[in-house]
C-alpha cells in the first residue's frame, strides 16, 4: 500500500468527523470575518437603528463562530489522536506478526522510534496540517471576497504585498534550517561521549580518569554551544521579522485608506469609495489576510517532518506478515525428524547442508559443535523461525508446514543464550510463559531453577520490579528464563547456551533438576562447555553446518574424533 | 559549582532579566503604530492639531507636523507613515539585541546543566548510579537538559512582552477614553482566568499524558527484545491487547486535555470580539455626534489593533506554555540527580599512610547490603585479609558476591557495617585517588574506549613510553596479535572496542592495568575468555611480580588453584578460605565446584 492509500485507510472511518470538521471551519470563518465588515458598517451607519442592528447581528456571529471553532478544534484532535492510535497498535500488531526473519534485519531502536518519535511527528503534522489548511484556506478566501466588497483598490494592494511576509519567513527558516542540522550532529556526539563513559564508567573512575574524561566532554559541549547560539539566534528572526513586514504592510494601508477618504468624491470611483469604517474594516482583514501565510510556513516543516515519519511508519507496516499455512494441530510431540534439509541466511554462503537426524520422544539430545557451526540455526527451523530452503522438518511425521504454528510451538519450551526480561515484576516475568500458575507454583520453578537464592536477596524478593536492562546480571536473567520453563513443564525443552552465564556448580544442579522434569520427555541441548551433557543420550557433534559425529560421550570419546579434541580442550 | 539549575539561573540573572526588558522597546513601538495612525486620522478632520480634543493624539499630531512637510492630509499621512516604518525598523533592531542575548542565554545555561549534569554523574558512586539507572541519566543529559533549554528560551522571550502588552493597553486604553478603559480591564480580567483554568487542568494533564508515552514507549522496547519468546509462548495476541490498553489510554488523555485546551483560541476570540462591540456600543452617542464621529472612529481603530495585539501574544504564550511545563518538568528531574552528595568522596583531610606489617587490605566484620532499609544483607560479616604480594582468589557461584568485594575494595560503594582497612587504616579515611592509583582493576565488561590502543593505555598511565605499553602487552600475552596491525599500538579502537575479539578485549585490559604498575592487580573473571594455556601464562607472568598484590575473582578453579589464598563464597557469605587442598577437604562447595569443572576420566 502506498503511503497515500493508508493515510486514506486510516481517515476513511472517520469521514463523518472529517466533513463535520469541515463545515464546522467553514462557518467558524465566516462568522468571525464578519466582525470587521458589520462593525465597520456600524461606525459608518448614520440612524441608531441601523447601528443596534449591526452591532447585534455581530454579536450573535461571534457567539456562533465561537462555538463552531471550539467543536471544529475539538474533532480534529479526535480524529489525529484516533489515527495515531491505530497506526500505533498497527505497528505494534506487526512488530509481533512480521517473520522473524524480517525482524532481525530491524534495527530495536528504529522500532521504538516508529512508535515514539514518528507517531508523535504524525500527529502533530496531521493536527496543524488539518487545523492550518481548513482553517487558512477559508479565511485567504473569504478574506479576499470581503476586501473587494470593501474597496478593490486596497485588497489589490494587500494582495500583491502579502507575499513578502512569507518570503522573509522562508528566507530566515532556510538560513536557520543549516544551523540547526549542524547543531543535531554536535548533540549526536555529546550523546555518544556520555553513553560511552557511562558504560564504562566503573574503569573511569578507578583510573582516576574523571578530571579528563570532564574536560573532554567539557570541549565538546563549549562547541555545541556556540553553534547552538547561532541555531537558535537565527531561527529567532522569523517572528520580528514577519512582523516588522506586516506592520509595513498595515501603514502601507492605512496611510493609503486614509488619503482616500477625503478624495472619495474627486475620484468618483465605483466600489473604492472609502469612509472611516471602511478603513477600520480593511486593516482588520489586512492583519487577518497575513496570518494563515505565516501560519502555513510554519507548519510546512511539520509537515515535512510528519510526511517523512509517516513514510516510515507505511514502509514498516508494509512489510509482509509471518505465514502460517498449517492447518493441523497437535496435542503432543513424540517424533522430530529433520530429514535432508539444507538451509542458509545468504544466498551464495551455505549454512546447514543435508542434514538429517531423528529425535525421540524421551530421548536427551545434545547439540555441539564450534561457533559458526550452525547449532542455533537448527532451533530457529525447528521453532519455524525460519523455514529451510530444501528438505523438510517433521513431528510426529507430519511436514511442520501443515501444523500451525501455534500447536507446534505450544508444545516446546525454549531458554535461549539471549534471555529476556520483561519490565515488571520477578514473578509476572516467571509466570509468563504459564499466566494461570499460582504464586507458590512459580516459586517452586524458582527453586529448581536455583534462582531462588539471589531472589531473595533482592529488596522486594519475588516482588522486585525488573527491567531488561537494570538489576540483573545475565547470570540471573538466565535463571529466571529457565524457571519460566521450568513452570511450564512442557513436552519439549530446548536449552540453547541457556547456562552459560552461570556458575559451574549451580548449571550441574539446574541441568540435574531438569533431568529429573525431563524424564520421558524430549530435551534438546546446546552447549559450550561440555560438563553438563555427558548423560545425554546422543551427541551430535556438528561442523560447518554438517553433522561431524552422532553418538554418546562414551563412544565419542572413544573414536578420538573431532569430539575428542573439543573436549580435551577444554579439560586439560 | 552548580548544585541546583537556580545556581545557573542566578548566574545569569542578569541576561535573563535584561534580555525581556529590551523586548519592552518593541512593544512600546508596537503600542505607539495605532496611536499614530489615529492621530494621522485626526488631522485629517482636525486640520490645525491643537484642536485635536484627546491629549495623546494632539501630542502625536504636533509631532508630525514638527517635521514641517506641509498641512496636506497627504504630507500629514506619509510622514505619520515614515515615522512608523521608522519605528517598526528600530524596534526591529533592538528586539533582535533582545533575541540573540535570549538565545545566548538559554544555551549557555544549557551547556552548563549538560555540564553539570556530567561531572556530577562522574562522582557519583555505583551505589547512587544503579539506583537511578544509566538510562535515566542519559536521558537527563541528552534530552532533558534540551528541554530546558527551550524553555528558558521561550520563558526569556515571552516573559515581559505578553504582560506588557496587555498593561500597556489597558494604560492607553484608560487615557484614550476611561469607558473604554474599564471594558478593557475587563478583557484583561477574563483572558488571565481562561487562562489559568486552562493552563492549571492542561499542564497536569500534559504530566499524565507523559508517563504514558514512557509505558509506550518501554512496552515497544520489551517486546522487540523478547520476540522469539513472545512468539515461542504464542502470547502475540495478549501482547498486542496490552498494548492496545495502553493507546487506548493515550489516546483518552489526550482527548481530554485537549477538550479544555481547545478552549483558549475561541474564548479569548470571543472575549476580544465582544469588548470591542461593547466598546462601539458605549461609544454610540459620541458616534452620531458629527463633531466627535472621526475622533471616536480612529479610536476605535486603535482598539481594534491592540485587541488582535493581545489575540496573537495570548495564542503565543499558550502554545509555548506546554514547552515550559515540560521544561519545569525537566528541571524537577534534573535537580534530583544535581542534588545527590555522592556517599563515597574524600574525607575534609584525606590521608595517604602505610603502617608497617598491616596486610594490605583487611575487612573486619564486613556487611553490605544493596537495599536502602538495609534488611537483606548482600554480604554479610566478612572477614579476611590480604597481605602484600600475596596471591588471593576469589570463588563462588552466580550472585554470591565476589564482584562486590572487589567493588567495596574500590571503593565503588561503602560498607554498611564494619570496617575496611588499607594498608592499615579505614578505607573511608584514605584518600580515594591515591587508593584507586594504587589499583589495576580489570573488570568483566572488558571495557575499552573509542581511540587508539595507546591512547586507551595513556588512560590508565599518562606517563607510559611507548616501550612500556609494548611491555604490558607482552605481559598480557596481546603483544603477538597487536604487532601484527601495521599501525601497532596506534591501531584504532572502535566505540566499545568492537573491533576485537572477547579474548583479545580481555588481554588488551590486563595490559592496560599492568601499565599502571600497580601495587594490587584485580582480575575480575576478566579471562573468561581465554582458553586455558593463556589465561595460564597470564598468571604465571603476573605471579613473577613479587611485590605486587593479585586478587583474581573467577569461576574456573583452575585459574584460582594455586592462590595463597582462596576465598569462597556462598550467598554472601564466607564458606571457606584456606588453601586448594584445604579447601578439597574441608569446603564442601569448593569441592563440587571442583568436581563439576575437573572430570576424572
Amino acid at each position: 500500500m502506498d503511503a497515500k492509500k493508508r493515510l486514506l485507510h486510516y481517515l476513511k472511518p472517520m469521514k463523518k468527523s472529517l466533513i463535520c470538521s469541515f463545515a464546522f471551519a467553514f462557518i467558524y470563518v465566516c462568522c468571525y470575518l464578519a466582525q470587521p465588515f458589520l462593525l465597520g458598517k456600524s461606525l459608518d451607519s448614520t440612524n441608531g437603528n441601523e447601528f443596534n442592528i449591526y452591532l447585534i447581528v455581530s454579536l450573535v456571529l461571534v457567539v456562533i463562530g465561537v462555538i463552531f471553532d471550539y467543536f471544529f478544534e475539538v474533532i480534529v484532535m479526535n480524529v489525529s489522536q484516533k489515527a495515531i492510535k491505530n497506526a500505533r497498535n498497527d505497528i505494534f500488531e506487526k512488530i509481533n506478526s512480521i517473520s522473524i526473519k524480517d525482524f532481525d534485519l530491524k534495527a530495536h531502536g528504529d522500532m521504538v522510534q516508529l512508535e515514539i518519535r514518528d507517531m508523535e511527528n504524525y500527529a502533530a503534522g496531521m493536527f496543524a496540517v488539518f487545523k492550518t489548511l481548513m482553517q487558512g484556506v477559508f479565511t485567504i478566501i473569504i478574506t479576499i471576497v470581503m476586501m473587494f466588497m470593501v474597496n478593490w483598490i486596497l485588497a489589490i494592494g494587500v494582495i500583491i504585498l502579502t507575499p513578502l511576509s512569507v518570503l522573509m519567513s522562508s528566507f530566515v527558516s532556510k538560513f536557520s534550517h543549516k544551523h540547526f542540522k549542524k547543531q543535531s550532529e554536535l548533540q549526536a556526539g555529546i550523546s555518544s561521549i556520555s553513553l560511552e563513559t557511562l558504560n564504562n564508567i566503573d574503569i573511569v573512575q578507578s583510573l582516576n580518569y574523571e578530571k579528563e574524561a570532564l574536560d573532554k566532554f567539557l570541549v565538546k559541549n563549549e562547541e555545541l554551544k556556540k553553534e547552538g547560539v547561532v541555531a537558535q539566534f537565527s531561527a529567532s528572526w522569523v517572528n520580528p521579522s514577519t512582523r516588522l513586514v506586516n506592520n509595513t504592510i498595515y501603514v502601507i494601508i492605512g496611510v493609503s485608506g486614509i488619503i482616500m477618504i477625503p478624495f472619495n468624491l474627486e475620484l468618483g470611483l465605483v466600489m473604492a469609495i472609502m469612509s472611516i469604517g471602511k478603513l477600520s474594516s480593511f486593516l482588520s482583514y489586512t492583519t487577518q489576510y497575513s496570518k494563515p501565510f505565516n501560519e502555513v510556513s510554519n507548519v510546512a516543516s511539520e509537515f515535512e517532518n510528519a510526511r517523512a515519519s509517516f513514510k516510515r511508519i507505511n514502509d514498516f507496516l508494509n512489510l509482509e506478515n509471518d505465514i502460517n499455512e498449517g492447518k493441523q494441530e497437535i496435542n503432543n510431540i513424540e517424533k522430530i525428524e529433520f530429514r535432508n534439509m539444507s538451509f542458509s541466511y545468504e544466498k551464495n554462503k551455505k549454512l546447514i547442508e543435508d542434514f538429517s537426524m531423528t529425535i525421540n520422544k524421551g530421548h536427551k539430545v545434545a547439540i555441539v559443535g564450534p561457533t559458526g557451526a550452525g547449532k542455533t540455526t537448527i532451533i530457529n527451523l525447528l521453532m519455524r523461525f525460519y523455514d529451510p530452503q530444501s528438505g523438510d522438518i517433521l513431528v510426529n511425521d507430519i511436514s511442520n508446514k501443515e501444523i500451525t504454528k501455534e500447536s507446534l510451538r505450544k508444545n516446546i519450551g525454549m531458554v535461549l543464550q539471549d534471555t529476556w526480561i520483561f519490565s515488571g515484576t520477578i514473578l509476572d516475568n516467571v509466570r509468563y510463559l504459564k499466566q494461570e500458575s499460582t504464586e507458590q507454583e512459580a516459586i517452586e520453578a524458582c527453586k529448581k531453577a536455583h534462582a531462588n537464592i539471589f531472589i531473595e536477596t533482592l529488596p522486594d524478593g519475588y516482588h522486585t520490579y525488573v527491567t531488561n536492562r537494570s538489576g540483573l546480571s545475565e547470570g540471573q536473567k538466565q535463571m529466571i528464563a529457565i524457571a519460566r520453563v521450568m513452570l511450564l513443564n512442557p513436552n519439549v525443552v530446548i536449552l540453547d547456551e541457556a547456562t552459560s552465564n552461570i556458575d559451574t556448580r549451580s548449571e550441574i544442579l539446574i541441568s540435574r533438576a531438569f533431568d529429573e522434569i525431563m524424564k520421558e520427555k524430549t530435551s534438546i541441548v546446546i552447549a559450550h562447555r561440555l560438563s553438563t551433557i555427558g548423560q545425554a543420550d546422543s551427541i551430535i557433534v556438528m561442523k560447518d553446518g554438517k553433522i561431524e559425529e552422532i553418538g554418546n560421550h562414551k563412544e565419542l570419546m572413544k573414536k578420538q574424533g573431532f569430539y575428542y579434541t573439543l573436549y580435551s580442550s577444554q579439560y586439560k | 559549582m552548580i548544585n541546583k539549575v537556580s545556581d545557573s539561573y542566578r548566574k545569569h540573572i542578569l541576561s535573563i532579566t535584561l534580555s525581556p526588558f529590551i523586548k519592552i522597546v518593541e512593544s512600546v513601538f508596537d503600542l505607539l503604530i495605532p496611536l499614530f495612525m489615529k492621530a494621522v486620522i485626526d488631522l485629517g478632520q482636525f486640520e490645525d492639531p491643537s484642536l485635536i480634543p484627546n491629549t495623546i493624539s494632539r501630542g502625536l499630531a504636533t509631532f508630525i507636523r514638527s517635521f514641517g512637510f506641509g498641512t496636506k492630509p497627504l504630507a500629514d499621512a506619509l510622514t505619520g507613515g515614515i515615522i512608523i516604518l521608522i519605528m517598526g525598523i528600530v524596534g526591529f533592531a533592538i528586539t533582535m539585541i533582545a533575541q540573540y542575548i535570549a538565545a545566548r542565554t538559554s544555551v549557555i545555561i544549557g551547556t552548563e546543566i549538560r555540564g553539570a549534569l556530567y561531572e556530577k554523574t562522574l562522582s557519583l558512586s555505583k551505589k547512587e548510579r544503579e539506583k537511578i539507572g544509566n538510562g535515566r541519566i542519559l536521558t537527563l543529559i541528552n534530552s532533558d537538559s534540551y528541554q530546558l533549554q527551550h524553555g528558558m528560551l521561550l520563558f526569556i522571550r515571552l516573559f515581559a512582552r505578553v504582560p506588557f502588552i496587555l498593561i500597556g493597553a489597558l494604560v492607553i486604553s484608560y487615557i484614550l477614553d476611561w469607558r473604554i478603559g474599564i471594558a478593557f480591564t475587563g478583557v484583561a480580567i477574563c483572558i488571565l482566568l481562561v487562562n489559568v483554568f486552562v493552563l492549571r487542568k492542561s499542564s497536569k494533564g500534559y504530566i499524565e499524558i507523559q508517563k504514558d508515552l514512557d509505558t509506550i514507549s518501554n512496552n515497544t522496547s520489551d517486546i522487540t527484545e523478547g520476540a522469539r519468546v513472545i512468539r515461542a509462548s504464542n502470547n502475540e495476541q495478549s501482547e498486542n491487547k496490552k498494548f492496545s490498553e495502553k493507546t487506548q489510554s493515550y489516546q483518552n488523555k489526550a482527548v481530554e486535555v485537549n477538550k479544555v485546551n481547545a478552549l483558549i483560541n475561541p474564548l479569548t476570540f470571543a472575549i476580544t470580539s465582544i469588548v470591542l462591540i461593547v466598546i462601539i456600543y458605549l461609544l454610540k452617542d459620541s458616534l452620531f455626534n458629527s463633531a466627535e464621529r472621526v475622533m471616536v472612529a480612529s479610536t476605535v481603530i486603535a482598539e481594534m489593533s491592540y485587541l488582535a495585539q493581545i489575540f496573537f501574544v495570548t495564542v503565543q504564550l499558550t502554545q509555548s506554555v506546554i514547552e515550559i511545563v515540560k521544561a519545569s518538568v525537566a528541571r524537577r528531574r534534573i535537580d534530583e540527580l544535581l542534588s545527590i552528595t555522592p556517599s563515597v568522596a574524600n574525607k575534609n583531610s584525606p590521608v595517604i599512610n602505610i603502617i608497617n606489617n598491616e596486610p594490605v587490605i583487611r575487612f573486619e566484620h564486613v556487611s553490605f547490603s544493596f537495599d536502602d532499609k538495609k534488611e537483606k544483607c548482600f554480604l554479610e560479616d566478612l572477614d579476611f585479609q590480604i597481605r602484600k604480594g600475596e596471591t588471593f582468589g576469589i570463588i563462588g557461584g552466580t550472585g554470591s558476591g565476589k564482584s562486590t568485594i572487589i567493588n567495596l575494595i574500590e571503593r565503588f560503594f561503602d560498607v554498611d557495617k564494619g570496617t575496611i582497612f588499607y594498608k592499615g587504616t579505614p578505607i573511608r579515611d584514605y584518600d580515594l585517588n591515591a587508593l584507586r592509583n594504587d589499583i589495576g582493576l580489570v573488570n568483566q565488561k572488558s571495557s575499552l574506549f573509542k581511540g587508539t590502543i595507546k591512547s586507551n593505555y595513556l588512560m590508565a598511565n599518562p606517563n607510559a613510553t611507548d616501550e612500556e605499553i609494548l611491555k604490558a602487552l607482552k605481559e598480557a600475552e596481546a603483544y603477538e596479535f597487536v604487532n601484527k596491525y601495521e599501525d601497532k599500538i596506534n591501531h584504532a579502537v572502535n566505540e566499545g572496542g568492537s573491533n576485537f575479539s572477547g579474548g583479545q578485549k580481555q588481554r588488551l585490559c590486563i595490559g592496560r592495568a599492568l601499565v599502571k604498575h600497580p601495587e594490587i592487580l584485580i582480575l575480575d573473571d576478566s579471562t573468561s575468555a581465554l582458553d586455558l594455556l593463556t589465561d595460564k601464562k597470564i598468571r604465571e607472568t603476573v605471579s613473577s611480580f613479587k611485590d605486587m598484590t593479585k586478587i583474581i575473582v573467577s569461576q574456573r578453579v583452575a585459574t584460582i588453584q594455586n592462590a595463597d589464598f582462596i576465598l569462597v563464597l556462598e550467598g554472601g557469605k564466607v564458606v571457606g578460605l584456606g588453601k586448594h587442598e584445604f579447601l578439597l577437604k574441608n569446603c564442601p562447595i569448593y569441592k563440587e565446584t571442583y568436581d563439576s569443572q575437573i572430570r576424572k576420566e
